[in-house]
């Protein structure tokens, strides 16, 4: 049997995304499928920017507490 | 297909329990393609076996975006769950032309009552279809997009061989690519690439309704697709995996 690993820790792989008939395909990571218009794909980039800039912050924040309560 | 001749290709019954199955048949009924069968929530007092075509289970949300939960074959029960059940939590409707033989609920309970061991034949239908469904959920939670065709078209072919409508590498499958996207969850464009992504890397190529596996060994891989679940005799197995090639009845 395979080892058994907790689901669906964070990806450290980032998403394929690829233009096809007009659509936006973002592949993986994991089984993600979806297809976009364009303009849901910009927006979609968009709110992935904020957040990913949000989580980095709450990254930054918890290791400055880390830090400071040694 | 006759009754006789589906159920003796799954090679599950004796001739005796074919002839007991073929004799409980109270009627035959075709339907055009993309008719809907059964309604979810109907009463139902009747299990129809699937004698020609293909039949799709499925569930369709709020949005009116549908979910294919399962495709029959010829040789498979469509609705023995609700015998027990006596009305289905989904719909059933024909993806092709198909033709079906109904035998009464109160047979079957004849049948359960009087022979014990096509009872439990039966029941083990049953439990191959929920196996199956599991797979299905693993195919839509932990596959990438190519994984859950290729997934699929492999387990599409070893069912299909298994009855002799598939020599093991091609088989008909008239499927359209929207009824792919809703196996697979997927658009139809996304379908489309994958489809491309797969002729590609030299493991199967679709067209007009047919599929043509180039490297079965490639596309298991791809897919992760291990027969187990599907319960199918070891020879079966054995002669699929070795790469053999059968010779197609003619309904194939």
């Amino acid at each position: 049997m395979a080892e058994w690993k907790e689901p669906f820790q964070p990806s450290d792989d980032a998403g394929a995304a690829s233009a096809e008939e007009g659509v936006v395909i973002l592949d993986g990571p994991f089984s993600v499928a979806v297809t976009f218009t364009p303009e849901a794909a910009l927006r979609t980039s968009e709110n992935l920017r904020l957040a990913a800039k949000l989580a980095r912050e709450q990254r930054e924040r918890a290791l400055r507490k880390e830090v400071s309560g040694l | 297909m006759a009754v006789e001749q589906v159920l003796r290709s799954r090679n599950v019954w004796t001739r005796e329990e074919r002839a007991i199955l073929e004799a409980a048949v109270s009627e035959y009924r075709s339907f055009d393609a993309r008719a809907t069968i059964l309604r979810r929530g109907a009463s139902i007092e009747v299990a129809t076996l699937l004698l020609e075509g293909f039949v799709s289970r499925h569930v369709d949300g709020r949005d009116g975006l549908r979910q294919l939960v399962a495709m029959q074959a010829p040789g498979d029960f469509v609705d023995l769950h609700g015998y027990p059940l006596k009305s289905l939590d989904h719909d059933v409707g024909s993806l092709t032309p198909v033709k079906l033989a109904v035998i009464p609920h109160w047979k079957l309970w004849q049948i359960q009552n009087e022979n014990p061991d096509l009872a439990r034949k039966l029941w083990f239908l049953t439990v191959v279809d929920a196996a199956i469904h599991r797979k299905w959920m693993f195919r839509l939670g932990r596959l990438k997009a190519v994984q859950r065709l290729a997934h699929f078209l492999c387990e599409t072919n070893a069912r299909l061989f298994a009855i002799g409508l598939s020599d093991g590498r091609r088989f008909a499958l008239p499927l359209t690519q929207f009824d792919l996207a809703d196996v697979c969850g997927l658009t139809s464009v996304h379908v489309n690439r994958v489809m491309r992504e797969l002729r590609e890397r030299g493991l199967c190529t679709m067209r007009a309704g047919s599929v043509e596996i180039l490297d079965f060994a490639g596309l298991m891989r791809l897919g992760a697709f291990e027969p187990g679940y599907l319960y199918l005799n070891d020879d079966v197995v054995k002669r699929l995996s070795a790469g053999e090639k059968m010779e197609l009845s003619e309904d194939g």
